[in-house]
C-alpha cells in the first residue's frame, strides 16, 4: 500500500480513537459487584423531626445463584437507616453506612412511613426522584398504616427470598384476583396530586409483628423473621398529606367506580335464607361515572356493568326447578356491589377527600363550571348526591346446575 | 516518533514500488525469448538434461524406431508425474510396432503424431521452454531425431486423493461432492452439472516458478461480461513466484486487502459454484486447491448454506433467520455483557442482575478483562483442537471443557454467566457456514469488547456504525457488498434474509448478472389438477 494523504487522516483518526477511549477513563464505568442494588426506599420522619431514609439493599451473594460458599442461612437483604435534612442528602449519607454504592434503576418500591405522610406531607421528599437521573419513577408507591417504613422494611415474606418480590406478587394477585388494592406508581401518584379535582391515593400496608415463638421461615438456620406485612386498603391524601384509610371493601368500593376491578369475590346473604351466604366469582367489569353540575346540586351518577360465576352457596339451589333464583342471585349481587360503593364515597366524603377525581369529571367536561366551583370543591364534595346503577348478569352456576344435598 | 514511523513507511513503499515497476519478476528462463527445437536429437537431450539438471525422476528413453530401427527417438517424460501403463502400452509399443516400414523421420514423425498414437490428447509443440513446461506438467514427449519438433501426449497420471465429501462445508441434504487438489478433476464436477457450452473455462498459467494453472469459470450469456473482463485483467496482472492456495490468489485480486471481510467467497462444494455460476457469478479454480474462489462476493452469501435452497423453503427461511441471529450473536454477545454489565444494570431484570451480580461478587477482575480472558482460552482450545490429531483433541476438549470451564469456574476467576456468554458465542461462531466470515467476525469482536468497556453500548453502537459504514463502501468486482440489503432491491429480499420458493424465483440478481435474468418461467406454481364438471 502506497500511503497517500487520505491513508495518514486515515491513522491519525484510527490513533486518536484508539488514544481518545482509552483515556476517557471509562466515565461512569461501575462494575456490577461494587453496586448495592436498591430494592425498596422507606422514607419517614425521624424522632428529631428531619427526614429518616431506610433503603433495603438486595444482597445478591445470599441469593439463589450466587457462590455456594455463601450460605442460605443468611438473609438476603439488608437494610441501612440514615437521616438528614433533604432526601438527597440522605443518600449521601448513605455511603458511610453501606458498603455498596447505592443504586436506584432496580428499585421497585418507595415506601412512605405514617408519621411523615401526616406531619410532613408528600411535597419535601418527592421532588428528589423526579430529578435524579437513576430513581425510577416506575416504582410502586406504598404507605405504612400505623407504623414507620423502616419497620415495614424489616418485614420478611414467606416463600419470597426477597421482600420486594413478595410484594410485587401480592401486589399483582390482590390487583387482578381480588380488587382490594388500588395500585400505582409513583408518576401516577404525582399525576393526581398535579391534578385538578383529584386526590392522592396510595396503596395501603401493615406490618404484622409475628410472636417470637413462631417463625414463618421453615429452615432453621435462618435468622428469626420477627415480622411479615399485610398489603390491602389504600391510603388516602388530601393535597399531600395523609388524611385517612380506606379499608380492603372500600378500596374495592373505589376500584368499582374507577372500573378497575378485573377479578373479585362478592359475598353476599343468599335470596331466600338470611343467615346464608352466596359467592359470587367476578369475572370482568366495567365502571364509569359521570358527575352533573345542577342548580341546587351536584350530583354524580355511576354505572358499573358487571358478569359473574356462581361460586358458592351455603344452602342447596336448583335453578332447574326453581329459575327465579337466576334473577335473585343477580339482584343480590347488585345490591352488594351498590351498598360497597356507597360505603367507599360516604367515607371520602367523611373524610373530605376526592380520591375518585368528581372534580376532575367537572374540570374535564365542564371547565366553565369547574371554575366557579373548584374555590370551594372542598365544601361541595361532602355534598355530591350519588346514584349508583349496577348491572349485574350471573353467566354460569359453576359445574354443576344442581347442589348436593342431604335426604 | 509518529514522523519517522510515517518516513519508514514511505521508504518501505518506495522500495515496493521500484521493485513492482522491474518486471517481469523472477523471469530467469527467459519466459519470452524463443528458443526452437533443435534438428539433432542429442542437442535436444542434452538441452532436456541440462534444463533439470539430470534429476532422478527424469525419463529420457532412447529408441529405435523405423525400419530396422535406423531413426532414433527420444521419449521424455518425469517419472511419477504419467500413467506408467499408458507409456508402455499406448505409446511405446505402438511407435515401436507400427513404424516397422518407415525410413523417412518426418514421415515417421506424421504418422506417429496422427495415425499410431490410440490417445485422445496429442499436441504439438516447436519451442523449447514451452516443451519444458509441458514435461514438467506431465506430459510424455516424444521426439524425433531430424525433425524439430515434437509431439506431446496427455497422459498425466499422478496421485491424487478420491473425491470425499466436503469437510469445512458439510451438509445433510444435497450433494455430498467436494473438490479436490486436482483442477482437472474439480472441472469435470462442474461440467456434469452444467453440461452446456456455454459453460466457459479460461486457463491461466500464474506462478513464475510454480507454473499453477488456474482456471477461470462463467456461464457466457449469463455472466456479466465487464465482471469477466475485470477477473481476467486482475489474473493477468499477477506477478509471483507461486500460487499454493487459493487464499493466496484471493489476496491478490481481492477489492478489500485491508477490510476484515472477504469479498471473495471461498468454497470446497461444487453445487455451490455451479449454483452461483448460474446467478451469473464467476468462479476461479486452483490447482493443488480444493477451494473454489467466486466473485462478485455479496455478504448474505456468507450466511447461506447450500442446504437452504434443498429444504422445502420454509425450513430454509427459518434456519436461515437462525444462521443471521447467531451471526449477530457471535459478534455482539461478549460486549453485550461486558456493556450491561459495567454500564447499563438497569436494562436486565432483576433477578437476573442479581444473580449476575452475585457471581461476579469474588471475582478479581474486571468484566471486560474476565471476558477476554475466557475468549482468548475458547479461542486458543479452537486453534488447538483444529491441529491436533483426531485422537488427541478429544483429550483438548475434556480439558477445555471440564478442566478450565469447571475448574476457572470453581477458582473464582470466572463467573458461570460468563462462560454462559463465551460458550453460546464460540457456537454461534461456528452457525456462520462459511469460515472465512467468521474468523473476521472472531477477530472483530476484540475490538468491540474494547469499546464495550469503556464507552458501554454507546461505544458498540459507535463500533457497530463504522462496522456498516465499512460494509456499505465495499465492493466485489463492482458490485456492492451488502446488495440487495442497501442498496435495497426489493426484488432480491426472495433470497436473503428469506428464501421464497422456487417457483416464485424466476430472476437472477440484477446487479450481479448480466444480459439474461430470466432464471425460470413464472406461474409455475404446483397445484391439483382441476376437475372436470360432471355432466348430469
Amino acid at each position: 500500500m502506497i500511503p497517500t494523504r487520505s491513508t495518514h487522516v486515515a491513522a491519525y483518526v484510527a490513533i486518536m480513537a484508539v488514544l481518545i477511549s482509552l483515556t476517557s477513563g471509562c466515565w461512569n464505568r461501575r462494575e456490577i459487584e461494587t453496586l448495592g442494588f436498591v430494592m425498596a426506599i422507606g422514607l419517614d420522619e425521624s424522632p428529631s423531626g428531619r427526614i429518616q431514609l431506610t433503603v433495603q439493599f438486595a444482597k445478591p451473594g445470599a441469593l439463589a445463584g450466587g457462590t455456594e460458599a455463601a450460605g442460605r442461612s443468611e438473609k438476603p437483604f439488608w437494610v441501612s437507616t440514615v437521616e438528614g435534612d433533604t432526601v438527597f442528602e440522605c443518600f449521601r449519607h448513605l455511603g458511610s453506612v453501606s458498603t455498596k454504592r447505592p443504586y436506584l434503576q432496580h428499585n421497585r418500591f418507595i415506601i412512605f412511613g405514617d408519621e411523615l405522610l401526616k406531619n410532613k406531607g408528600l411535597m419535601p421528599v418527592i421532588d428528589f426522584f423526579n430529578r435524579d437521573a437513576e430513581a425510577r419513577l416506575a416504582s410502586q408507591v406504598l404507605a405504612v398504616k400505623g407504623a414507620t417504613a423502616r419497620e415495614y422494611l424489616q418485614a420478611e415474606f414467606e416463600g419470597a427470598s426477597l421482600p420486594s418480590e413478595g410484594e410485587q406478587g401480592m401486589l399483582l394477585y390482590l390487583e387482578t384476583a381480588l380488587g382490594t388494592i388500588s395500585p400505582l406508581t409513583f408518576r401516577e401518584l404525582e399525576d393526581r396530586m398535579g391534578s385538578e379535582g383529584i386526590e392522592p391515593i396510595a396503596v395501603g400496608v401493615e406490618v404484622v409483628p409475628l410472636k417470637p415463638d413462631t417463625s414463618i421461615k421453615g429452615e432453621l438456620t435462618r435468622e428469626e423473621v420477627k415480622s411479615t406485612a399485610r398489603l390491602g386498603g389504600t391510603a388516602v391524601f388530601k393535597g399531600d398529606y395523609l388524611v385517612g384509610w380506606l379499608d380492603e371493601y372500600e378500596t374495592r368500593g373505589l376500584n368499582w367506580i374507577l372500573g378497575k376491578v378485573k377479578s373479585t369475590l362478592m359475598v353476599f346473604p343468599q335470596p331466600g335464607f338470611e343467615d346464608r351466604l352466596a359467592t359470587i366469582e367476578i369475572l370482568r367489569s366495567t365502571g364509569n361515572f359521570k358527575v352533573e353540575v345542577r342548580d341546587d346540586s351536584i350530583v354524580a351518577s355511576i354505572h358499573v356493568d358487571t358478569i359473574g360465576n356462581l361460586g358458592e352457596v351455603q344452602e342447596p339451589v336448583d335453578f332447574v326447578k326453581q329459575p327465579e333464583t337466576w334473577g335473585q342471585f343477580e339482584k343480590g349481587l347488585e345490591a352488594a356491589i351498590k351498598q360497597e360503593i356507597m360505603q367507599t364515597v360516604t367515607k371520602l366524603q367523611a373524610l373530605g377527600a376526592d380520591a375518585i377525581g368528581f372534580g376532575q369529571d367537572i374540570f374535564r367536561r365542564k371547565p366553565k363550571d369547574w371554575a366557579n366551583i373548584r374555590g370551594h370543591w372542598d365544601d361541595l364534595f361532602p355534598t355530591v348526591k350519588i346514584h349508583v346503577q349496577v348491572k349485574a348478569k350471573l353467566r354460569t352456576p359453576g359445574m354443576v346446575l344442581k347442589s348436593v344435598k342431604t335426604r | 516518533m509518529l514522523k519517522r514511523l510515517r518516513k519508514a513507511i514511505a521508504r518501505k513503499s518506495r522500495q515496493f514500488a521500484r521493485l513492482s515497476r522491474n518486471k517481469p519478476f523472477n523471469n530467469s528462463q527467459g519466459r519470452h525469448t524463443k528458443r526452437p527445437l533443435s534438428e539433432m536429437l542429442d542437442v535436444n537431450e542434452k538441452r532436456i538434461r541440462q534444463a533439470f539438471g539430470d534429476s532422478p525422476d527424469l525419463v529420457l528413453r532412447r529408441i529405435a524406431i523405423g525400419k530396422k530401427g535406423r531413426i532414433n527417438a527420444l521419449v521424455v517424460h518425469l517419472k511419477a508425474m504419467v500413467d506408467g501403463e499408458i507409456v508402455s502400452g499406448a505409446i511405446m509399443k505402438r511407435i515401436v510396432d507400427k513404424t516397422e516400414g518407415l525410413s523417412q523421420p518426418r514421415m515417421a514423425y506424421t504418422n506417429i503424431r496422427d495415425r499410431y498414437l490410440e490417445l485422445t490428447g496429442i499436441g504439438e509443440e516447436h519451442d523449447f521452454d514451452n516443451l519444458l513446461g509441458e514435461i514438467t506438467s506431465g506430459n510424455t514427449c516424444i521426439i524425433v531425431d531430424g525433425v524439430p519438433k515434437a509431439i506431446v501426449c496427455q497422459v498425466q497420471g499422478y496421485a491424487q486423493r478420491n473425491i470425499s465429501e466436503p469437510s469445512t462445508e458439510a451438509t445433510i441434504r444435497g450433494s455430498k461432492e467436494g473438490f479436490i487438489e486436482s483442477l482437472p478433476t474439480n472441472l469435470s464436477l462442474l461440467r456434469r452439472r452444467i453440461r452446456n457450452p456455454r459453460l466457459r473455462v479460461e486457463q491461466y498459467t500464474l506462478g513464475e516458478v510454480s507454473k499453477t494453472p488456474v482456471a477461470l469459470l462463467f456461464i457466457e450469456g449469463i455472466a456479466n461480461s465487464r465482471v469477466t473482463e475485470e477477473a481476467r485483467r486482475r489474473l493477468s496482472q499477477i506477478r509471483i513466484d507461486s500460487i499454493q492456495e487459493s487464499g493466496q490468489l484471493e489476496e491478490l485480486i481481492e477489492d478489500a486487502p485491508l477490510s476484515p471481510f472477504p469479498t471473495l467467497l471461498r468454497t470446497e462444494r461444487p453445487d455451490r459454484v455451479t449454483g452461483n455460476l448460474l446467478e451469473g457469478r464467476i468462479a476461479i479454480l486452483t490447482d493443488g486447491s480444493p477451494f473454489a474462489l467466486i466473485a462478485p462476493a455479496t455478504f448474505t452469501m456468507f450466511l447461506t448454506a447450500p442446504e437452504d435452497y434443498f429444504e422445502r423453503f420454509y425450513a430454509g427461511s427459518v434456519i436461515r433467520i437462525l444462521r443471521y441471529l447467531a451471526f449477530v450473536l457471535s459478534l455482539t454477545l461478549p460486549t453485550l455483557y461486558i456493556a450491561i454489565t459495567t454500564f447499563h444494570q438497569e436494562l436486565l431484570p432483576t433477578p437476573l442482575i442479581l444473580s449476575i451480580a452475585a457471581q461476579r461478587d469474588r471475582i478479581p477482575f474486571p468484566a471486560v478483562a474476565e471476558a477476554a480472558l475466557m475468549e482468548i482460552v475458547f479461542e486458543i482450545l479452537r486453534e488447538a483442537g483444529l491441529r491436533l490429531p483426531r485422537i488427541v483433541g478429544q483429550a483438548v476438549s475434556i480439558i477445555g471443557a471440564l478442566v478450565i470451564g469447571e475448574a476457572a469456574l470453581r477458582a473464582g476467576l470466572v463467573s458461570a454467566a460468563m462462560i454462559v456468554v463465551v460458550a453460546l458465542t464460540g457456537i454461534s461462531s461456528f452457525a456462520t457456514p462459511i469460515f472465512s466470515l467468521g474468523i473476521s467476525i472472531r477477530l472483530l469482536r476484540f475490538p468491540l469488547m474494547l469499546l464495550a468497556s469503556t464507552l458501554g453500548l454507546f461505544g458498540i453502537l459507535a463500533g457497530l456504525a463504522a462496522l456498516s459504514i465499512h460494509l456499505f463502501s465495499l465492493r466485489s468486482f463492482g458490485v456492492p457488498y451488502t446488495e440487495p440489503l442497501t442498496p435495497f432491491v426489493a426484488r432480491e429480499q426472495q433470497d436473503t434474509v428469506f428464501r421464497a420458493p422456487w417457483w416464485a424465483m424466476s430472476k437472477r440478481p440484477r446487479f450481479v448478472g448480466g444480459q439474461d435474468d430470466t432464471r425460470s418461467a413464472p406461474g409455475q406454481v404446483p397445484e391439483p389438477p382441476v376437475l372436470e364438471e360432471k355432466e348430469g
